[in-house]
Parts: C-alpha cells; sequence; structure tokens
C-alpha cells in the first residue's frame, strides 16, 4: 500500500542517472530464482519416486490398525492436572490410569488402586496395585498418587495451580506409607473422595520432575493401556498400544493389553465436519452427535448411533430476589405452564428426558417418588390469580444463541398461561456476568455433573454461597443438609438428606423446565464394542475394529 | 538508500504494533468474558477461592494498566507468558506450533490466486467485452460476493462428500506424515523427498487453498485486466505492433511488464487480507493453523493468546505494504526510494 509509506516514494525527475539496481536487474533476477525454485520440488519428487525410499512419519502398521476418532473440541494439553475439560479428559484416561474407575454401567471399581478403607473418618488407606510400570518403564508407586495428589492439591511449590483442585475438595495431602501403601488425609469427613479419584489420572514423579510441566503436558506418560506416539495440536494425537499393560481394572473385562493397534484423536470441533467425516469414513467413531442430526446417522448404511442417557442438566432459573418471581406461586405457575414433552421431542427430536428436578436418575440420591411435570393450565393461571397478577405477568427468558429454539418454545407455552415473556439470546459471558449480578428474571442454562454425586451439583447452586446460584436461593435448611450430607460418611445418611433437600427445592421451585440431553455418538459399523458412555469418556482398552 | 528505506519502515512498526496491542488489550479486557471461568467452566464444584487463586496466579486481579505494562515488557522481549486456555503451555510455544500450517495455507493460496488470475485478467483483456472476458467478469463477480464460509462448505460437499475427489478436513493423510524438518507439511516432504506426502498434503490444501484464493483471484485478475486494457492502448504497444513483432511479444512482453504495475499493490493487499480470511476458512476446514487458533482463543478468552496472534497478523500486514512498496519502486522506473 503506497498510503502508509507514500512519502519515501517520490517520482524520479526526468534525467538522473539510474541506480545500480536497476529494474530489469531485478525482473531478471526474480525470473531466475522463481525458475530454481519451481524446479527443485519437481527434482525432488521425481528423486523419491525413482528411489522408492521408505515412507517416513507414523508406521503404517499403527495408521491402518488405529481407530480414529472425531471429538468435539480441541484438546489444549495432554497433562492430567492441568485441565477441566472433558474432552481432555476422555483422551488422557487412555493414557493414564486412575486409583479408581468406573465401568460402562457408571459403578465405580478398583484400577490403580486394590482396595481402600477409612480410617477416623478422614484417613484413606489405599493399597496399590504391584507390578505396574508407566510406558517409559519406572514402576508405579505410592510416590507417584502422592505426587499426583499433591500437584492437584498445590502443595508443590514452584508449579502452576491445578484447575482440579475443587474436584478433590477437602483434600489436605498423601502420605506414603509404604511402596504401595499410602494415605490420603481429608480435612473433616470427605465421604465421596472415591468418586472424585474417578477425575484425577496417576501422572510418574520421576519422569514429571525430569521432563518438566511444558514436555510433560505435549508428551505425557502413564500406566493406561495406550501412549502418546505424538500430539499435533489443533490436528491429531496418535496413540499406540502399550503391550506391557498390567491389564485394567479386574472388574471390566476383558483384561490384557488393548485390542487396538492405536487410536488417533482429531478435534473436529463443527459437528457437520464431523459428520460428513464419518461419512466420508475417514473418522470411525463421531462423538457428541447434535439431536437434530442423529437421524442422518441412522440414514447412513455403515454407521450406528450409540447411545446413552447424559449427566448435565438444563434447566430454567428463576430469580428469587425480585418480582414477579420473588412469590413461590408465580414460580409454581411456572412449573405448571411449561410442558416439557412436546418441547423435547420437537427441538431435541426425543433426545432427551425431562426431569423432576436438577438431578439426573443415575445421580446418587435421585428421588424417585417425585411426579413427572406435566403441564396444567388451569392451575398455573389460578396461582397467578391467587399472587395478584391476574392480568399475567411481563419477564424476560434470557439464554444463549444454542438454546434459542427451546427458549421461545417455552415462551410460547408461557404464552398459553397468561405469562407474557420475551426471549433474550446473549453470547455466553454477557449472560454469566448478569446473572452473577441477579438482575434477570429468568434464564435458561445448564450445569454437568458426571461425578453422579450430588455434591457435585447442589451446593454450586442451591447453597447460599453457591458459585453458581444465580436464583438468589437461600434456605437454611438446604444449607445445613447440603453440609451434612458432604461431611457424612455413611450413604445412606447422605442419600437421605438428599432426598430432603429435594424435597425441599420440588416446593421452593428455584428451577424449573429440568431436562438431560442424551450422549450421541455416531459409530462406524466396523467397529466392535464401542458404546457412548454417560460420563462422556472414550476407554479405548476393549474396543476392536474389523476391516 | 534501500538500508534507510528499510529501517525507517521498521521503525514504524513501533508505533504502529503498540497502538494494535492497545486497542486490541482494551477491547479483550472491556467485553465481558473471564478466562478463569471459562477455563473452569459449567461443571462440578467450583468455589470463589479457587477463582480468585487462579486469578491472582495470572495477573489478573491487578488493574488493567499494571497488566498492560506487563504486557509490554514481556512483549517487548518476545514473551508472552502462559496461554489461559492452554493451560501449562506458553503462548510461545502455542502459536509455533500452528504459524507452519497457515504459513503453508495463505501461501499455497496465493500462488493458486496469482496462477489463475494474471492469466485470466490478460487474456479477458485482449478481447473486452468478449466471451472470455464475460465469464471472468461473472466468475470475478462470484468469487467477490461468495462468503468464504459458504464456497468452503459447496467445495466440500461437491468435491469431499459426493465425488470423494479430494479430504474435506485436516493437513495431510495421516500414513504419510512426513519427518518434521519445518512443520510445513508440503515442504517438509520435499526436503526429505517424500513424493507421496508432498502429494497427500497438497491434495488437503486443495479445498481451503481454493476457498481462501477466490476473493483475492477475482481482485487481482479485475485489475490486470482493467490495466491491461489501459496499457494495449497506448502509442507504444501500437508501434510494437507495427514493428511486426508477433502478438505474444507484444502482450506478453512489452504490455503485462507495464500492466503488472497496479497490480504488485492489489496483491501485497489481498494477501494482508487472505491471513484474514484464514481465520473463517481454517474454522470450516478444521485446518490447525492461526486464524482457529485466534478464533478458539477469543471465545476462550485468552487475553495473552489472542495479544499474540494479532499482533503476528498486524506485523505480517505491515510487512507486506512495505515488500509491496518496495516492488513498486523496483519495477516502475519513474518510481524511486528516497
Amino acid at each position: 500500500m503506497a498510503g502508509a509509506g507514500g512519502n519515501e516514494i517520490r517520482q524520479r525527475s526526468p534525467g538522473r542517472s539510474p541506480t545500480k539496481f536497476t529494474r530489469r536487474h531485478f525482473l531478471r533476477e526474480s525470473m531466475r530464482s522463481a525458475a530454481v525454485l519451481g524446479l527443485l520440488p519437481s527434482a525432488l519428487a521425481m528423486l523419491s519416486s525413482g528411489c522408492g525410499r521408505q515412507q517416513r512419519g507414523l508406521r503404517p502398521e499403527l495408521i491402518r490398525g488405529s481407530l480414529r476418532v472425531g471429538l468435539d473440541a480441541d484438546v489444549q494439553t495432554l497433562d492430567p492436572a492441568m485441565h477441566r475439560s472433558r474432552t481432555v479428559e476422555a483422551v488422557v484416561r487412555n493414557i493414564c490410569d486412575g486409583l479408581v474407575a468406573r465401568d460402562a454401567q457408571m459403578r465405580y471399581v478398583p484400577q490403580l488402586a486394590v482396595s481402600w478403607t477409612v480410617e477416623e473418618q478422614v484417613r484413606w488407606i489405599f493399597k496399590l496395585r504391584e507390578g505396574v510400570r508407566f510406558h517409559n518403564g519406572d514402576a508405579f508407586t505410592a510416590e507417584d498418587v502422592k505426587f499426583t495428589i499433591d500437584r492437584i492439591i498445590g502443595a508443590i511449590p514452584g508449579l502452576d495451580p491445578s484447575p482440579r483442585k475443587d474436584l478433590l475438595g477437602p483434600v489436605a495431602g498423601a502420605e506414603v506409607i509404604d511402596d504401595y501403601t499410602l494415605a490420603i488425609v481429608t480435612e473433616g469427613p470427605y465421604p465421596v473422595l472415591h468418586k472424585k479419584l474417578v477425575f484425577q489420572e496417576i501422572c510418574p514423579k520421576a519422569y514429571f520432575e525430569r521432563v518438566g510441566p511444558e514436555e510433560f503436558g505435549r508428551k505425557p506418560v502413564g500406566t493406561g493401556p495406550f501412549r502418546v506416539v505424538e500430539w499435533q495440536p489443533g490436528e491429531r494425537i496418535v496413540l499406540e498400544r502399550f503391550d506391557e499393560y498390567y491389564g485394567g481394572a479386574p472388574d471390566i473385562p476383558p483384561l490384557g493389553p488393548a485390542a487396538l493397534a492405536g487410536v488417533i484423536f482429531r478435534p473436529l470441533e463443527e459437528s457437520a465436519t464431523r459428520l460428513a467425516s464419518l461419512e466420508a469414513e475417514e473418522i470411525e467413531v463421531a462423538v457428541q452427535i447434535p439431536p437434530d442430526q442423529a437421524e442422518r446417522i441412522d440414514g447412513m448404511a455403515q454407521a450406528r448411533l450409540s447411545v446413552a442417557p447424559g449427566t448435565r442438566t438444563h434447566f430454567v432459573g428463576l430469580n428469587v430476589t425480585r418480582e414477579p418471581f420473588s412469590d413461590r406461586r408465580v414460580r409454581e405457575a411456572m412449573r405448571y405452564a411449561i410442558d416439557p414433552k412436546p418441547i423435547v421431542e420437537r427441538f431435541l427430536l426425543g433426545r432427551a428426558r425431562p426431569l423432576p428436578g436438577m438431578l439426573v436418575p443415575l445421580a446418587f440420591g435421585y428421588d424417585d417418588s417425585q411426579p413427572e411435570p406435566r403441564q396444567d393450565v388451569a392451575r398455573a393461571k389460578a396461582l397467578l390469580g391467587e399472587a395478584g397478577y391476574s392480568d399475567g405477568i411481563g419477564v424476560t427468558l434470557d439464554c444463549e444463541a444454542g438454546d434459542k429454539r427451546i427458549a421461545e418454545a417455552i415462551v410460547g407455552s408461557m404464552r398459553a398461561a397468561g405469562m407474557r415473556a420475551e426471549v433474550r439470546v446473549w453470547k455466553k459471558d454477557n449472560l454469566l456476568n448478569q446473572l452473577r449480578q441477579r438482575q434477570r428474571d429468568m434464564f435458561l442454562t445448564s450445569w454437568g455433573n458426571s461425578s453422579l454425586d450430588p455434591s457435585g451439583i447442589l451446593p454450586v447452586l442451591f447453597r447460599s454461597d453457591g458459585y453458581a446460584n444465580y436464583f438468589g436461593y437461600h434456605d437454611q435448611r438446604v444449607d445445613r443438609l447440603l453440609e451434612e450430607a458432604d461431611r457424612s460418611m455413611e450413604p445412606e445418611v447422605r442419600a437421605r438428606k438428599y432426598l430432603q433437600v429435594q424435597g425441599i427445592l420440588h416446593e421452593d421451585i428455584p428451577t424449573c423446565f429440568h431436562f438431560a440431553q442424551e450422549e450421541l455418538c455416531g459409530v462406524l459399523d466396523r467397529v466392535e464394542n464401542f458404546h457412548a458412555r454417560s460420563d462422556g469418556m472414550l476407554p479405548m482398552h476393549d474396543v476392536s475394529m474389523h476391516t | 538508500m534501500w538500508g534507510r528505506f528499510l529501517r525507517q519502515r521498521l521503525l514504524q512498526l513501533i508505533p504502529v504494533l503498540i497502538g494494535v496491542s492497545f486497542i486490541v488489550f482494551l477491547t479483550m479486557h472491556l467485553t465481558p468474558g473471564d478466562p478463569i471461568e471459562h477455563m473452569l467452566g459449567q461443571a462440578g464444584r467450583v468455589t470463589q477461592e479457587q477463582i480468585d487463586e487462579l486469578r491472582a496466579h495470572y495477573g489478573l486481579d491487578r488493574p488493567l494498566i499494571v497488566q498492560y505494562g506487563l504486557f509490554l515488557g514481556n512483549a517487548a522481549r518476545g514473551e508472552f507468558g502462559p496461554s489461559y486456555s492452554h493451560h501449562g503451555r506458553t503462548v510461545r510455544s502455542v502459536v509455533a506450533a500452528r504459524l507452519p500450517a497457515t504459513l503453508e495455507l495463505t501461501l499455497f493460496a496465493f500462488v493458486i490466486a496469482i496462477v489463475f488470475a494474471i492469466p485470466a485478467g490478460v487474456i479477458a483483456s485482449l478481447r473486452p467485452h468478449g466471451l472470455f472476458d464475460r465469464l471472468a467478469t461473472v466468475g470475478a463477480l462470484l468469487g467477490i460476493s461468495m462468503p468464504g464460509f459458504w464456497l468452503g462448505i459447496v467445495l466440500m460437499i461437491i468435491f469431499g462428500l459426493q465425488r470423494h475427489w479430494l479430504p474435506i478436513s485436516g493437513r495431510i493423510d495421516l500414513a504419510l506424515i512426513p519427518e518434521y524438518v519445518t512443520g510445513v507439511h508440503t515442504l517438509d516432504a520435499l526436503l526429505t523427498a517424500n513424493g507421496p506426502a508432498f502429494w497427500s498434503a497438497l491434495k488437503h490444501l486443495a479445498l481451503p487453498g481454493v476457498a481462501m484464493a477466490a476473493p483475492m483471484a477475482a481482485m487481482v485478475m479485475r485489475m490486470v485486466r482493467s490495466s491491461m486494457i489501459g496499457v494495449l492502448a497506448q502509442d507504444y504497444v501500437q508501434f510494437a505492433r507495427a514493428k511486426g513483432l508477433p502478438e505474444t511479444t507484444v502482450v506478453g512482453k512489452h504490455a503485462l511488464r507495464n500492466a503488472l504495475i497496479p497490480t504488485v499493490n492489489i496483491v501485497a493487499l489481498q494477501t494482508g487480507l487472505l491471513l484474514s480470511g484464514n481465520m473463517i476458512i481454517e474454522t470450516v476446514f478444521q485446518f490447525p493453523g492461526l486464524g482457529k487458533l485466534a478464533v478458539d482463543a477469543i471465545a476462550a478468552a485468552d487475553y495473552p493468546l489472542v495479544q499474540a496472534v494479532v499482533l503476528i497478523y498486524a506485523v505480517s500486514y505491515v510487512l507486506l505494504n512495505l515488500v509491496a512498496d518496495a516492488l513498486h519502486a523496483a519495477l516502475d522506473p519513474r518510481v524511486q526510494i528516497a
């Protein structure tokens, strides 16, 4: 552009002698170099085809025997301690095992731990599996577990803080008792430690200290069924079978090394691209299929849909600190105004399940006595009248762009009950910003809880000091019950308290219109033994493929 | 003379970069969005204590002006600190991993655009309003008007899904990854004399490359055509014809050289636009380059990463203009660098 630097360029006055570097000279030289550059590639290509040199890069047999997976999000790190991403976890879980794992039915089973006992409510003694080796040959010992725990809770100075710290709640530290025995100590009783350990994969202390955090995040070493061959950020993660694998959790057969030669994960964030890649058989598994595209997979001759109930609860939150939803009767009217079934059928094509409350049926302490949500317009109108809103109410329903259609459907059914509402679509950040200030009427949002324990969702939403208590909900009984459930080592006691909380929430109605979407994966028929999982993990140990 | 010119122009980069970084810094921090919130997500247990701890670790709790000062100090040393969204990695390593892909795609699109546009423009100019000219004009109009993402998807559907001729995403066939030399797959394949890898990388470049090159090719073609028409009408061309020179020499040697002079500026400008276009094209084709990285970084409020990528764009844009000015001076004897 001449504009920016135009002042340096001026017309040459006629008659001045040309400089040494002439135009002709420039043109000649540039033509010459272009010719050389143009010829070079073809010469090299000819050379290569003539010599029949061996192909470089990944071994062909690894590529042929590898299952290719299209992920719905990019992977930013492979360090098990340095993310809060389910996608990263789904990949890393194939590289690094944890002390505890879950089977396909979401039951907790020992993996690198053999067994555990709890002493004095705060000391969890773990017996560790012997004879397990990391991919680099180092033996797995209690030191590695201690290192893993210490790093997450921030007990190792000089390292970046781990965003997974909250997932270990009140864990205070770990003590090595002997090579294969370890105590994890908590501040006060922490009944769900074994459940939370599912989310923490064990890292090798010696290797981490040798290579440092950056390199470890690029190429971690674990005890898992696959080891990292290479990670090209944004492009692919290539794993190959670890032949000396100890076999995995004894409760999840088959044991022994993985059946696949390898797994290649590719981030294909656009669902259309993911589906197109599956259709073109460039990948064998496509995760996170949107409900409206699930039918396309049914239409593919060579692919099938794999389904599991989801763990993320979508809901409409009501701001109990502002009129009109500060009146419980208006909130109850909301519950009766909406008919979840047709909305879920129409907009999620039945790929979701309406729920009576915040917990999904798979969750610990789920209250199955609560009635299915159902519409009752007359009752909604009556409740509004009782509350003094016989002329109806006017509110705004806030949501993100992706939820717009569902929000409009909700608003449509509210209208029948005499509630005027308009949908306002926000950018996610702006919405959360508004919700935190509790300045809005009602909003459609979601919270994930793949731990399937109420402690991972109820306190954060409904405790007075809950981080995501956007409703301004405050109930001392709920605060106390949640605190007690968080601290009781007796599962029955916990379950009872969570039932009570669900009962109170059902009465108070800070939220309504709950539903959980199904986990949908597209799978080519040549893949065997792959199943979509509720927790979104992609364990590849048992999966096989025929050609 | 050239030395002074370059020195001056490179010094001009400094205020440009400071200005760009300030604007980006301000817009990123003024738009709602919290990198820590993005880091933790909307799932599982999240506490204010952990948020505060992470915020302090990244210096996000300090006054904006202090944060900007720290950023400038680091940037002057070529450091951008840790990335927020690529936890545990530095911005420098995140960017370095993506740069080769974008360079490769941009260069490829550039070559396609030039190779296609210049001959088309010349042929169109020989018979203005003739059949070829009209076809080329319609083509150029389409090239300019079609949004990149739409053209990308159409190309994907036709050549990838219906015909299965070309791959629809990624950079290279997984089985053919060449040994790592520069990270630019085509170049690495050449340097290691790996013919199949070179071919595969080219095939993967084809669709995003064409989608990216289309608007540039259209602009350049129109420019070449109109300046050729102007040049062909000049007296010296008529004289060359009168001398009995063959038409190819008249057009190819005498007319084209002069017609290319105004084209150079357009090419440089359009190359700058190629860089910005790659955000969309890379996202559509899942091409792991800087453009896609930038889009993701903005969504995750990863301030330092956005800063770094934008600065790279700004530097390349300024440098491209510099090259255009230098080329202009080299090609046009009436223009001289002072």
